[in-house]
């Protein structure tokens, strides 16, 4: 009796024992089947995201291998961009009355503009007669250096509230206004239009530096949507000719993007700096609110 | 009232998982397809050394879905969901560091630029709050990860009833 209880008993036992282990096994099991897909999975991101990373050091390298536009300005800060020059830009209506009007009409209507307590270039006789004769030498203590992606809208609002108060400082001969276009929203068309319009006007700044002026304006006044195709290399080119660029100058660069290597470098190096466009460099100090007022008020202080 | 949350509970814990599952693929997505925006909405946040970014950038929207597809599945769900709730505690820190640096940037939560606002407060309560109530769900599915329609239940996986 006693001994069938022992035995009943030390059975339980052992089943419970066995019972135990089997648990434990499992729990085992469980552990590494787990701890080996999170492994398997690590690696395996881990590859991919080397790997992009690597093409992506490559393409930035490519760009930076790659053929930069002539005619360039290069600011003390290192920005190498346009440097605006109304003397041989073609934007103001009564300096070339022969410029196509889509190129002349954006600027003179952007004269209206909130804020901006200044005297409205186009209302004034003639921006040259207040032309200082150090105007677009690169030679005033003041740099302004504008960064914009041709698909970005608040830069074309940017440009309509405060392009022509910028481009009267620079006639003025008070600050130095550099154009350094970028392409922070490449992915925002189908066909990469950011970077085609940046390398587009490379091609301008490199062919024709009288045409930049009209050729930015115009590149505003068309700008296409964010999420659609954007607008193809040859109009494009077609916008440059209105502008006043011969088209045989012109149209191999833009169509075979012969700057995009230029547009990409650029943005990778501004990335590296700043979140957004529009942004604004005041001697290599972003200005932080870009509204009219405000950046008068910066530009003053600047100035002296 | 007990034993009605027990009853409930694995549905509550599929719910769960789901929902997570469903934060995880629209936040991952769009950082997949627009990979070099991800990575410059990561420098955004002036956290990382220049030479990390990059990495961290494109595995970043891999294992967001990695993890929505652990979540979806029911596998591994303790597992998947402390790694949430971690996630979740990383997004909180950077913004809450953002905002406490002044940097004026959008999250880039679920994709997008990082791009400079003018007025980024509303914007960071909201995404604090947001991600506030993510890790809280996370939490909730770590401490309950039994749940209907998981794998980890058809293989046996769940933790025994008695000491979840």
């Amino acid at each position: 009796m006693a001994n069938a209880r022992q035995a009943k008993s030390t059975r339980e036992k052992a089943a419970a024992l066995r019972l135990e282990q089997e648990r434990a096994a499992a729990r085992r099991r469980n552990i590494t089947v787990a701890v080996s897909t999170v492994v398997v999975l690590v690696v395996l991101i881990g590859a991919y995201a080397l790997i992009r990373t690597a093409k992506n050091q490559q393409d930035a390298k490519n760009a930076e291998a790659s053929k930069p536009p002539t005619n360039l300005f290069t600011t003390t800060t290192g920005v190498e961009g346009y440097l605006y020059d109304s003397a041989i830009s073609s934007t103001s209506p009564s300096a070339s009355p022969s410029t196509s009007p889509s190129a002349s009409g954006s600027p003179s209507t952007s004269a209206s503009p909130s804020g901006s307590a200044s005297t409205s270039p186009s209302a004034s006789p003639s921006p040259s007669a207040t032309r200082a004769a150090t105007a677009g030498k690169g030679t005033a203590k003041t740099t302004v250096v504008v960064y914009e992606d041709f698909l970005c809208p608040v830069c074309k609002q940017f440009e309509e509230a405060d392009g022509a108060a910028l481009r009267s400082y620079a006639d003025e001969g008070k600050i130095n206004l550099v154009y350094r276009p970028v392409a922070i929203l490449a992915s925002r068309t189908s066909t990469d239009y950011s970077t085609r319009a940046a390398a587009a006007f490379g091609a301008v700044v490199n062919a024709a530096p009288d045409r930049v002026s009209a050729f930015h304006d115009a590149l505003f006044a068309s700008q296409p949507e964010e999420g659609s195709a954007g607008l193809p290399d040859t109009q494009l080119v077609d916008m440059a000719v209105q502008a006043g660029v011969a088209k045989d100058k012109i149209e191999k660069d833009i169509t075979q993007g012969t700057y995009k290597g230029w547009a990409t470098k650029g943005t990778d190096d501004f990335t590296k700096k700043y979140t957004g466009t529009p942004t604004v460099l005041i001697n290599g100090n972003q200005v932080k609110s870009l509204d009219a007022a405000t950046l008068k008020a910066e530009l003053d202080k600047a100035i002296g | 009232m007990l034993r009605r949350f027990q009853a409930w509970q694995p549905w509550l814990s599929t719910a769960s998982r789901l929902f997570l599952a469903g934060v995880f693929i629209l936040a991952g997505w769009p950082k997949l397809i627009d990979a070099d925006t991800t990575v410059r909405s990561v420098r955004a946040f002036k956290i990382l050394p220049e030479g990390l970014v990059a990495p961290f950038g494109y595995a970043l929207p891999l294992v967001e879905l990695a993890v929505a597809a652990l979540l979806i599945a029911g596998l591994f769900t303790r597992v998947a969901a402390l790694i949430t709730a971690a996630m979740m505690v990383m997004f909180l820190g950077g913004i809450i560091q953002a905002w406490a640096r002044g940097l004026s940037i959008e999250c880039g939560c679920f994709g997008g630029t990082g791009t400079l606002v003018s007025d980024p407060v509303p914007g960071y309560i909201r995404d604090i709050l947001r991600d506030v109530g993510f890790l809280a769900v996370a939490l909730f599915l770590a401490r309950w990860p039994r749940s209907a329609l998981a794998v980890d239940r058809f293989l046996q996986l769940d933790p025994a009833p008695s000491r979840a």
